[in-house]
């Protein structure tokens, strides 16, 4: 039963880390098949959606399944399907130490109510429309981890090392390493190489909860983790139990010791804390432990006690007034350096759907979308913000609309999308190069992708160095027919601190942030 | 202005009888032939078929590929792949005349031919949406994205740009051949033949600009493309280089192939309905002697197909 369960955690391991490289460009505007299908499976995410902003897309309703089943059968899902917990329990199998120490630290402990106070938490924010689960979410912190620190900096390593290969070609390896890197190029590398902000705060975030497996078994999965909790209340009364033969059982606590959940298999079992993982069966050395159809016999209760329940929940509600009464709840002070993917839903219905799982920022083909840090204030923190210093919004792409499993970024086909302004350019004329120095450029209107370019040059005869008459074109905004995509500020040839800037401002999404007239 | 190859072949041939002297020039062939298609597609599915025929008048005119390439030898053909265009919006150049290119190196025996671009957005979508990648392969060339570790600071020893980074693979393979499309773009007037080379240029491009006769210049004379191809099937007359617009791309029907840079470019802006004197890299080229801007005085072979 344990190699079962392996084959079938790294199956599903293998496919979540080819959905998450199928999260890219591809010739055509469409995502790999199937990227999002981690997300709709998870109940959390859409939970938290329903409670906050009443609405839930049609995909994630495969949630529905993962409750159902775990209802009727236990927390299958975090032992055979989550491929957090796999990374976990791979973590935790190497652990070693003094057996009674691991029996010890095995033990169901109150702390394991600490991820029922969490999910009490997220919920009762999400009640009042404060939508932060995907802080914590599983896969939220699993794929944004992954695609903002470790994969960048796996993708670096390698291109790194071909790089050297082929300048210093040691022993001619050329001849191998070369078609290595070519087929590395097509199926799993990323260039330009994709450098995210946040990624030292993220990666820092993911090897601490990766380490903490050292101090108990799946850390994350037993103390942490909001999604757990919630199908650990769902399967309170799971139809498959463990049947102990107290006749064989010896009382050696092998079975603690390898217990991922601490869910007590030799004593009163927890059913909100089995995994199934079947190592207790599998460690027993006198075959006193098997699993049969059932209900519980007597398991132990899971006593968090209403009143704390209802502390928590109204800590949550109260963390949602706050950010509802933080200035960037006013409309007088929307953040011009929010400037959010296309067909993002208004700022108050986009917070309540996005989960913060990385999707767009992943698949953004020119690594525009970064995870927020400050600019949607602590409600937003990881949410999506296009920075176009680092990339720019395609104006022939839709991925990001595609990919996302919420729908805060709702889908979109090309004409729509290009419809849509996400925010508006203006010149920086003490920086321009036309107006501060007399020198030709044009560059930005050259990139100006509309149709009708949105920049248009007015040819100015202004003063050289030396006073002489210097004929130069000066670019112009046209409000009307920018669309706030950035391609200018990107490829503006001032970088770090470029002389065309876009800000939020007449943003499509946010009626109450616009400037123009009709 | 009807004048068959025949015809043009037969003059030529007796120029050259007569202009055999002492020094026995070689037998002269055109320096630049423009073919336009008498009877345009007008089905969209006859339009790959009309820039074959234009492509392979032209370059036949000029004395067939065999001219520019030797069995054996690389060729780096520079289409303009710039943008996620589709072929109809004339941003990038045609692929059915890139196809053809490719398939008359082969044809003249080349022994590999690499279809390649530095674009100014992702390579993955332009080069699919271009449709230039696909007719590539088709007809049996490479066609990768360029790889950043392939670019090498090149001594250009021109009067702006001392030193770049140039694509080596384009430098090394020793044959290049630029094929470009002409349209409208505000700085130059035109992207034409010369401002295509930009696209194996690495570094901060986009500086450029700042004196871009200089550089545009500088890097013709140091490429220095064997056969200049101007795709004009398509043109984009205004918004350029980007366009997206189709009422600002105009059928023109017409493919002309060339040796000589400047008189290629100078041919080009006319079919924009400029004058090759008022665009800045054009005159510079000229004035540095990279060619001759008068492409009327070159004879050009004008063919009717």
């Amino acid at each position: 039963m344990v190699w079962w369960r392996r084959a079938v955690q790294s199956s599903i391991l293998l496919l979540f880390l080819y959905l998450f490289l199928e999260t890219a460009e591809h010739p055509i505007d469409r995502p790999g098949a199937g990227v999002r299908l981690f997300f709709e499976l998870d109940p959390l995410a859409a939970l938290a959606s329903w409670l906050a902003a009443h609405a839930i897309p049609a995909g994630m309703l495969l949630a529905l399944g993962t409750l159902a089943v775990t209802a009727v059968f236990g927390r299958w899902f975090c032992g055979w399907i989550c491929p957090f917990g796999t990374l976990h329990q791979f973590f935790s199998s190497l652990r070693r130490g003094r057996l009674q120490d691991r029996i010890d630290a095995g033990a169901y402990t109150r702390w394991h109510k600490a991820k029922y106070y969490a999910l009490a938490a997220f919920l009762g924010g999400a009640l009042l429309g404060a939508n932060v689960v995907g802080w914590l979410d599983p896969f939220s912190f699993l794929f944004r981890s992954l695609a903002t620190a470790v994969y960048p900096a796996v993708n670096h390593a390698i291109v790194g090392l071909f790089t050297w290969l082929y300048g210093a070609n040691p022993l001619r390896v050329t001849a191998v390493s070369e078609p290595v890197y070519e087929f590395l190029r097509r199926h799993f590398l990323t260039l330009p190489q994709p450098h995210y902000f946040g990624n030292l705060l993220l990666g820092a975030m993911f090897a601490a909860v990766v380490a903490l497996n050292f101090l108990r078994a799946r850390f994350w999965c037993r103390y942490i983790c909001p999604l757990g909790a919630l199908l650990g209340l769902a399967g309170k009364y799971p139809l498959v139990r463990p049947r102990r033969s107290a006749g064989a059982c010896t009382d050696c606590g092998l079975c603690v010791a390898d217990c991922q959940g601490g869910a007590n298999p030799a004593g009163d079992w927890r059913p909100e804390e089995c995994f199934y993982c079947f190592n207790c069966q599998s460690d027993c050395p006198s075959d006193a432990i098997g699993f049969e159809l059932g209900r519980p016999r007597k398991a132990a209760p899971l006593d968090l006690g209403r009143r704390r329940v209802l502390l928590f929940g109204a800590s949550g509600a109260a963390g949602a007034l706050l950010f509802r009464t933080h200035p960037l709840g006013n409309r007088r002070s929307l953040n011009p350096a929010l400037v959010r993917p296309p067909g993002s839903l208004g700022e108050a219905e986009f917070l309540a759907r996005c989960i913060r799982c990385g999707e767009c920022m992943k698949i953004c083909p020119t690594n525009a979308i970064h995870p927020a840090a400050w600019e949607a204030g602590l409600e937003g923190a990881w949410s999506p913000v296009m920075k176009m210093t680092m990339g720019y919004c395609e104006y022939e792409c839709t991925l990001c609309s595609q990919v996302c499993p919420t729908g805060a970024i709702r889908p979109l086909d090309m004409a729509a999308k290009q419809a849509i302004r996400i925010g508006l350019a203006y010149i920086d004329r003490n920086r321009c190069l036309p107006y501060a120095y007399a020198r030709a450029c044009i560059v930005c209107e050259e990139h100006c992708p509309t149709p009708r370019k949105a920049i248009w040059l007015q040819e100015v005869e202004v003063a050289g160095p030396g006073g002489e008459r210097v004929t130069v074109q000066q670019p112009h905004v046209d409000p009307d027919l920018c669309i706030g995509c950035g391609i200018c500020t990107n490829k503006c040839v001032i970088q770090g601190d470029p002389a065309v800037l876009v800000s939020s401002v007449g943003e499509t999404r946010n009626p109450e942030n616009g400037v123009l007239l009709g | 202005m009807g004048f068959s190859r025949r015809q043009f072949l037969t003059s030529a041939a007796s120029a050259a009888a007569l202009a055999r002297g002492a020094d026995a020039p070689p037998p002269a062939v055109p320096s630049l032939a423009v073919a336009h298609c008498k009877s345009p597609a007008t089905a969209s599915d006859a339009m790959p078929e009309e820039a074959r025929r234009l492509t392979r008048a032209a370059i036949g005119a000029l004395g067939g590929m065999g001219r520019f390439v030797s069995k054996g030898s690389a060729v780096w053909v520079k289409p303009n792949i710039g943008w996620d265009r589709a072929p109809e919006q004339a941003a990038c150049s045609n692929p059915d005349v890139v196809a053809t290119i490719v398939e008359l190196c082969y044809q003249a025996g080349a022994g590999r031919v690499t279809v390649g671009d530095n674009p100014c957005v992702s390579p993955l979508k332009s080069f699919a949406r271009s449709g230039i990648q696909a007719a590539a392969l088709k007809a049996g060339a490479r066609c990768d994205f360029m790889d950043e570790r392939k670019f090498r600071r090149m001594a250009i020893r021109g009067r702006v740009l001392k030193e770049w980074e140039i694509y080596a693979e384009a430098v090394e393979a020793g044959r290049l051949i630029n094929a470009f499309i002409p349209k409208q773009h505000s700085l130059t007037r035109a992207s034409l033949g010369m401002k295509n080379l930009m696209g194996l240029a690495g570094g901060p491009r986009n500086r450029f600009h700042q004196d871009i006769a200089g550089t545009l210049a500088d890097l013709a004379a140091f490429l220095h493309p064997q056969l200049i191809v101007v795709d004009a099937v398509r043109v984009l007359a205004a918004n350029g280089p980007t366009g997206g617009n189709l009422s600002d791309v105009r059928r023109k029907d017409t493919v002309a192939a060339g040796v000589d840079q400047v008189a290629v470019d100078a041919f080009g802006a006319t079919l924009l309905g400029l004058r090759p004197e008022d665009i800045g890299f054009i005159s510079e080229a000229h004035a540095r002697g990279l060619g001759s801007m008068d492409y009327r005085a070159l004879a050009p072979a004008m063919l009717e197909v």
